[in-house]
């Protein structure tokens, strides 16, 4: 094309200018006209919602991150609340990870911190020596799944793999090898146990740092004493599978589930949201009561119910709290359970608190119901809820 | 004849043995070329031409949503470090290979050693470099400077780019024949003068080393987790524009190609196929430029 322009009259360089200048001049009038028409619809909501509040200079801007886990949910509820409720501020929430979420909080570059598990001891001693003052929140529920590979099993005829959390464990300590191991068969139903092959099992493993991971490892910590003093918990742990040859790691759910879908014979944790949308096989697992249970919107906010009155006080050490949401009492609670916490600064400026509070009470409310929940997160019970309303108090505002 | 016989077919195996190791080479472009077109394609027939300025859906619904803020966001943080880029790199690889006295030629030796060192740097320590720097100053002068910001981000793309064009333009000033550098100085014009004159000789060269910077520049992702940080939205512009976070393409296809929701994921190819769209343009236009003339 380039020659053939070339051979006109126009010279090469007359055409590229004029080309560079149609294509600056309709893409920069397109940007335009739709940022200019997009204004007054915002402007207008403003003026309806906020009408003491007439066009303060410079908006404001209230910058969050932390847990890649409650991505998908911040970003909806910023911009449900953005579009309905109230447009005169700018939320952000960019998903770090849960560490860098923690370490950006304590380094003031954030307004509110999250985390998959609540934030780390050292992080916390941190703060309270700095004499921050703070408070912390439940956001929203989630549970980890486990999945896996197994040709042979029917789940039409036998249902969902049953497990436990002491085998889970013995697995991953590489202590149960085979997948015909006398302990996974005498879970199973009369009918479906020698569907179980003798191939030895892969035990997959997040090979990053996850607040899943640490929600698995706090669940096998609290169920097996032997992993508790021989890997513990946290969001990267040393996994002895691995040492003998029969563990894998992957980066990421997706790294995760890939691995999982390749290796026949293979098992492996990911986020219940993940699982429901990839169409992964989930084992059940079985709870303190006895049952085995499936992660879904029951036994989720069933075990969550019974652990809304241990809630800590809003500036306590939260870091204890997952331990708490393990493997509890009840007919239905499901055993791998966890609620990210947002973690908020409250030594940043009025208007921001102001902003904050006023998102977080819709977050804690209307935030909660069904329509305004992603699939694969679970609303929080009434009493979390409404004890973390009562934190939000905390936070000063403008009146 | 038989020796030329067996001459003719080594050779003749060694061209097809050649060539196809070079078809095999080329296979992952034309495969990353095609997927990405194909599948954006799609994408972008779904919400034609919203899909360039809507914001992103809610996660998991029916909705497409756009890219519109992270379009806008990498045309704003390249558009910013770009011009400072190329200047500090043109004058400094100017500085390096026209160097007259000692004094010049061993500081011009230094930017030369340091730069290499420079680019074989991972980026994300650079991003990481910027933030803590940005801390202790916010620390020492008891200020706040966002750290997660558009300056950040200019800041450390401007740090990345630089080695990079620096050392593209330092080779071509040094594969000046002497005799045209001879000519030039022996006109008599003062320095400034002579640099002019030979930025235009190696101008070809120039614009090549822009494209690389600029193509640098629009793709880096690791670098500006920690400093641009990324946003959602469409930039507020005003007076505080340097002090928000801002998005990018990259940090867009990052964010939602790792989510298990289907229409992020498919966001994330739209990003890509821009991406590519807006690196091919560049190319062809500076291949036509430098052809000018």
């Amino acid at each position: 094309m380039v020659r053939l322009l070339s051979s006109g009259k126009l010279s090469n360089k007359a055409i590229v200018v004029i080309l560079a200048v149609i294509i600056v001049v309709s893409v920069s009038s397109l940007m335009y006209v739709n940022i200019i028409g997009r204004t007054p619809t915002t402007t207008a909501t403003t003026t309806t919602t906020t009408t003491t509040q007439p066009t303060t200079p410079g908006r404001v801007y209230v910058v969050m991150g932390g847990a890649t886990f409650v991505n998908p949910q911040m970003q909806a509820w910023i911009k449900k609340y953005m579009e309905s409720v109230d447009a005169s501020a700018v939320i952000e929430y960019q998903s770090i990870g849960s560490g860098a979420g923690e370490a950006k909080f304590i380094d003031r570059a954030l307004d509110v911190g999250v985390s998959d598990v609540g934030i780390s001891k050292v992080g916390y001693e941190k703060l309270v020596n700095s004499s921050r003052k703070f408070i912390q929140i439940p956001l929203i529920a989630g549970a980890v799944a486990i999945t896996y590979n197994l040709p042979e099993w029917n789940e039409g005829v036998c249902g969902p793999l049953r497990l436990t959390g002491e085998v889970v464990a013995d697995i991953y300590l590489g202590k149960i090898t085979y997948w015909n191991d006398d302990r996974i068969k005498s879970l199973q139903v009369e009918r479906c146990r020698d569907l179980l092959p003798r191939k030895e099992i892969v035990g997959v493993h997040r090979s990053d740092g996850s607040g899943t991971t640490a929600l698995f490892t706090t669940f096998l910590s609290k169920i097996s004493r032997e992993w508790f003093e021989k890997v513990g918990y946290g969001y990267t742990v040393d996994w002895p599978r691995d040492k003998l040859g029969l563990g894998e790691g992957g980066k990421g759910n997706e790294g995760v589930t890939a691995k999982v879908k390749a290796t026949p014979y293979s098992i492996g944790y990911v986020e219940v949201a993940y699982a429901i949308q990839q169409n992964l096989p989930v084992a059940t697992i079985r709870n303190k009561d006895g049952n085995f249970v499936i992660p879904n919107v029951t036994t989720i906010a069933a075990t969550l119910e019974r652990a809304a009155p241990e809630l800590p006080p809003p500036e306590a050490f939260w870091g204890d709290l997952p331990w708490s949401y393990m493997y509890r009492e009840g007919v239905n609670s499901y055993p791998i359970v966890g609620t990210p916490v947002a973690i908020i600064d409250l030594e940043t400026s009025i208007e921001k608190l102001d902003v904050i509070k006023k998102f977080f009470r819709w977050v804690l409310t209307e935030g909660q119901k069904p329509e305004n929940v992603v699939e694969g997160f679970i609303p929080l019970p009434k009493a979390m809820a409404e004890k973390a309303l009562q934190y939000l108090e905390k936070i000063p505002s403008k009146g | 004849m038989r020796g030329l016989g067996i001459r003719k077919l080594k050779s003749y195996l060694m061209i097809s043995l050649i060539t196809t190791v070079s078809v095999l080479a080329l296979i992952p472009i034309f495969h990353l070329i095609t997927s990405v077109t194909l599948k954006g394609v799609e994408v972008i027939s779904r919400n034609f031409p919203n899909i360039f300025f809507d914001v992103r859906p809610i996660p998991g619904s029916k909705e497409v949503g756009g890219i519109g803020p992270y379009i806008v966001g990498t045309l704003i943080i390249t558009s910013l470090s770009i011009p400072i880029t190329l200047t500090i790199s043109v004058l400094a690889s100017l500085y390096s290979s026209e160097a007259l006295s000692r004094f010049e030629r061993s500081i011009g030796k230094y930017t030369r050693l340091f730069t290499h060192m420079l680019i074989e740097f991972p980026t994300i320590i650079i991003g990481l470099t910027v933030y803590g720097l940005l801390t202790s100053i916010n620390n020492l002068f008891n200020i706040n400077i966002p750290r997660f910001s558009l300056l950040a981000g200019t800041l450390a793309l401007i740090i990345i780019v630089t080695p990079y064009v620096y050392s593209q333009v330092e080779d071509a000033l040094k594969s000046i024949p002497s005799h045209v550098r001879e000519a030039v100085y022996s006109l008599g014009v003062t320095r400034v003068k002579a640099a002019y004159i030979l930025l235009r000789y190696i101008k070809p060269a120039l614009y090549a080393s822009i494209t690389i910077g600029v193509f640098r520049t629009i793709s880096e992702t690791a670098a500006l987790l920690f400093t641009a940080f990324g946003s959602d939205h469409y930039p507020i512009l005003d007076s505080q524009i340097l002090f928000r976070p801002i998005g990018t393409l990259t940090l867009a296809i990052y964010n939602f190609a790792l989510s298990p929701y289907e229409n992020w994921i498919d966001l994330s190819w739209v990003a890509a196929f821009t991406l590519l769209v807006m690196s091919t343009t560049l190319f062809v236009i500076s291949k036509v430029l430098s052809r000018g003339r």
